[in-house]
């Protein structure tokens, strides 16, 4: 009898947290389709002309992903050398104290400055090329890893290395050892939070610096008035960014499954 | 199911930048910064990139920008779609997190669609934005708040989530009503939480206002950095940059004042 109850109250659950989100999701197109459907703007799109765009977009025409590659190359590139040098440095900073003191203060200005009033002068430094997006995409990341990365050092049990130092442990088997095991759930973390600054710095070199890949295609469809498609173009690398994003998370939480959780970002 | 991504910085004291950290700390910090505007000077002098032009110049560009109001007029127009933005982020924010939070039906309705909304590329829906709203002030608004609400949202609901639920058990056995509870339990108790949220928020309300007027390209500070960008004129860009920075400085140490006025029975 209670077994059945609780089969009932699980399967009522389970309606409820799928029929809600569901719910909204039916709300809200109904709503943009009203409101669109008799507009007399040229560019904005009813719901349905999105979703039909967003159909074409990525599995119909090729038109997305080569652009969508083409902004990813820089992406990439930024993420990687900001996982190098965010990572190098927040170990360096957490161990070396002059270091930190040194640093700290361009620490603070890296994270409360914007990165866009520099993108100017990075044109004037670097050119249009893809050199230019990739130093906006490291910009825009690797003061997050490095952060986190610090964070993650400094947080570990400073009587774990005590003791190793009582054994005998040498500079680089406690690294090995200690730190890096116990800075690894705030190191994937910052990855995580990097990864993200770094799709959106992809964003912002393209719309703000030179529209390459998918900025391209943005504006492109936006000159010809085909808002469907601009807006379903929108929504991809959206979508893109949620399931680049989620795969992070999963992949933090396995190597990292003692995570306490108090990234900063 | 969606999980909450962005947690709380949690009780962390203030730790993002505001200008007592960077004025004070200990000398070496300070040195270091001196140290740095003397190598900007030194390099800048010998090294005649266009782009890195000497501190000195700089300075003198920035006297140009205030005395010709430039700096000062274009700083007004942003700080007023800030202050619009952040607001009603604040106010948008907060009341969902806090539903969120404490309604468990709430949050599963659209939690998933706030945390969608918060890993997406803030600026990517700037030409949507820019589509429904042309050139009025709520395009830029519109961005701020895309950058703004769903942190505060998200940080909100943590934060009421994570109230110990003993202390909404002993207001209920007093007798207390659902408004009470929310009023005198709820929202004091997450407070300290909550801040943290609005430090980052505010961080982020910097960046949205700066990223949406440079895509919008003739409004604020950003409109004036983009002027100086396309005459490659490096110093006055790099003198808006200063007063950007000044400005996300400033706003970070008002949080962080607040934060400890409002938050001194934590200590």
């Amino acid at each position: 009898m209670a077994v059945q109850a609780y089969r009932k109250k699980r399967r009522q659950e389970l309606l409820w947290s799928w029929g809600l989100p569901l719910a909204v999701f039916a709300v809200g197109a109904g709503l943009w389709e009203l409101t669109t459907i008799n507009s007399e703007s040229l560019i904005i799109p009813t719901f349905t002309e999105t979703m039909v765009g967003l159909y074409e977009l990525l599995f119909v025409s090729p038109k997305l992903w080569a652009p969508l590659l083409l902004s990813n190359q820089a992406m990439v590139l930024g993420y990687l050398l900001s996982v190098v040098v965010g990572v190098g440095s927040g170990l360096a900073m957490a161990r070396v104290r002059w270091l930190e003191g040194v640093a700290d203060p361009y620490v603070h200005i890296l994270l409360a400055m914007p990165t866009a009033p520099l993108i100017p002068l990075v044109m004037m430094a670097l050119g249009l090329g893809v050199e230019s997006r990739v130093f906006i995409v490291f910009q825009f990341t690797f003061i997050y890893i490095t952060v986190n990365t610090r964070a993650g050092v400094r947080g570990v049990d400073k009587t774990l290395i005590e003791m190793a130092k009582s054994f005998g442990a040498s500079e680089g088997q406690t690294w090995w050892r200690i730190l890096i095991p116990g800075a690894l759930p705030a190191i994937a973390a910052g990855l995580r939070i990097g990864l993200g600054r770094a799709v959106n710095g992809m964003v912002v070199a393209e719309l703000l610096l030179v529209a390459a890949g998918i900025g391209n295609l943005l504006l492109e469809f936006r000159a010809a008035f085909q808002g469907g498609l601009m807006f379903a173009t929108v929504f991809a690398i959206a979508l893109e960014a949620i399931v680049l994003l989620t795969l992070m998370r999963w992949m933090e939480d396995r190597i990292a499954p003692w995570a306490s959780g108090a990234a900063q970002d | 199911m969606a999980r909450a991504i962005a947690e709380p910085v949690g009780l962390r004291r203030p730790s993002l930048p505001h200008l007592p950290v960077l004025l004070r700390g200990s000398g070496i910090r300070v040195l270091s910064l001196v140290g740095g505007v003397v190598l900007w000077e030194v390099c800048g002098s010998l090294l005649a990139l266009p782009w890195l032009p000497p501190f000195s110049k700089v300075l003198v560009a920035l006297r140009q920008l205030i005395e010709n109001g430039e700096i000062l007029g274009n700083l007004m127009v942003s700080l007023r779609t800030l202050a619009v933005g952040f607001t009603l982020s604040l106010v948008v924010g907060l009341g969902i997190g806090a539903l969120m939070g404490r309604y468990r039906r709430v949050e599963q309705a659209i939690g998933i669609y706030v945390n969608a909304l918060l890993f997406t590329p803030h600026l990517v829906f700037a030409p949507i934005f820019f589509a429904m709203f042309h050139l009025s002030d709520w395009t830029r608004i519109a961005v701020i708040i895309k950058y703004v609400v769903f942190i505060l949202i998200i940080n909100t609901a943590t934060a009421i989530r994570t109230i110990d639920p003993s202390l909404v058990e002993m207001a209920r056995s007093m007798g207390a009503s659902e408004r009470q509870i929310f009023f005198r339990i709820l929202l004091p108790a997450s407070l300290l939480v909550v801040f943290a949220g609005i430090r980052l928020g505010m961080g982020r309300a910097v960046k949205g206002m700066i990223n949406g007027e440079m895509f919008i390209a003739f409004v604020g500070l950003g409109g004036v950095v983009q002027k100086y960008g396309s005459q490659f004129d490096a110093s006055k860009v790099l003198a808006v940059s200063l007063v950007i920075l000044i400005v996300a400085l400033v706003l970070g140490t008002v949080v962080n004042a607040m934060d400890r006025r409002m938050t001194r029975w934590a200590d």
